[in-house]
């Protein structure tokens, strides 16, 4: 096998316009797919799919991840090996596509289709009635300051990413925002309610170890 | 693409108001959004790959992916990634 290119190398064989080029993208796309295909083999939630198909999927997206590398090498910023960063890409890439054919059906109008949205939150884990009685009017205020504090789009955001586990690429793209701001939205929401619940005496910690 | 339907996770799982807290616990005034996690990524696993202290090293990236399941899978494939044994 040849040496291991360096960085300087990576870039330099990209830019070039003939074989060093064609040789470097070669070299990409066989290293990525025998560690997507590796990494697949792995997870739980592909234990049922067989290796021919695995194989194929791993193919799949190293040749996606490639293609999304040659466009943006030139932001490579030097901090980590070429190949970790390219690496990063694909595993991204491979895994916003399997979230996406996995919430494909999402759909958030179904949530909010009875006018105003409404998330509830509580829980049928019971404990002792003292506990209980601790939770349940926690989660009153909980609820009151969701509702109150709140606005409709960061109640539907919250409740989303941490009731259904919606992934928030998926949620971004449904309600036509970006990851970033969404990321944003939901950290305000979460700093008011903790906000509120503080002014109420209320610690999330100190709840949170009536639960043990 | 092979990936079979799942379909969305029931929204009446248990703990829930725990999950809540937890997160709420873990909320902080100052955090990192998943794009500047990204950025940050390809440099993160390399130490943890090399066995560094990243909780003290990088506590901001640390953190999280402690509150963002995403993140945190996508990191763990990418260490998984880089360390497959492939030869
Ligand atoms: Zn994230």
């Amino acid at each position: 096998m040849a040496p291991e290119r360096t960085n300087e190398q990576w870039i330099s064989d990209l830019s070039d316009d003939g074989a060093a080029r064609d040789a470097a993208i070669q070299y990409l796309i066989t290293w990525l797919e025998r560690r997507l295909f590796f990494y697949l083999r792995e997870r739980s939630d592909l234990a049922r799919v067989n290796a021919d198909e695995l194989h194929q999927m791993a193919a799949d997206f190293a040749q996606d991840s490639v293609l999304i590398i040659i466009e943006k090498y030139a932001q490579f910023a030097g901090r980590s090996k070429f190949t970790t960063w390219a690496a990063k890409i694909a595993v991204h890439q491979a895994l916003g596509e399997m979230r996406r054919a996995r919430w494909r059906d999402l759909s958030l109008d179904e949530l909010t289709q009875n006018g105003s949205f409404e998330p509830r939150f509580l829980s049928s884990d019971q404990r002792s009635p003292e506990t209980e009685a601790i939770q349940k009017q926690v989660m009153a205020i909980v609820m009151d300051v969701m509702q109150r504090d709140l606005s409709e789009r960061q109640r539907l955001a919250l409740y989303s990413r941490l009731v259904l586990g919606v992934p928030i690429a998926i949620l971004a793209e449904q309600m036509q925002t970006n990851t970033n701001a969404l990321y944003k939205l939901i950290h305000d929401g979460r700093k008011r309610l903790k906000e509120r619940l503080l002014e109420k005496g209320i610690s999330p910690e100190e709840v949170l170890s009536t639960f043990r | 693409m092979l990936l079979s339907r799942q379909g969305n996770p029931p929204p009446s799982q248990p703990n829930l108001i725990q999950k809540l807290l937890r997160m709420l616990a873990l909320t902080r005034e100052r955090e990192l959004t998943c794009d500047e996690v990204f950025d940050l990524m390809d440099y993160y696993t390399e130490l943890e790959q090399a066995g560094e202290n990243v909780q003290a090293l990088m506590p901001q990236v640390a953190h999280h992916l402690q509150i963002c399941p995403e993140c945190r899978e996508e990191c763990e494939a990418l260490l998984a990634v880089l360390t497959a044994n492939v030869s």
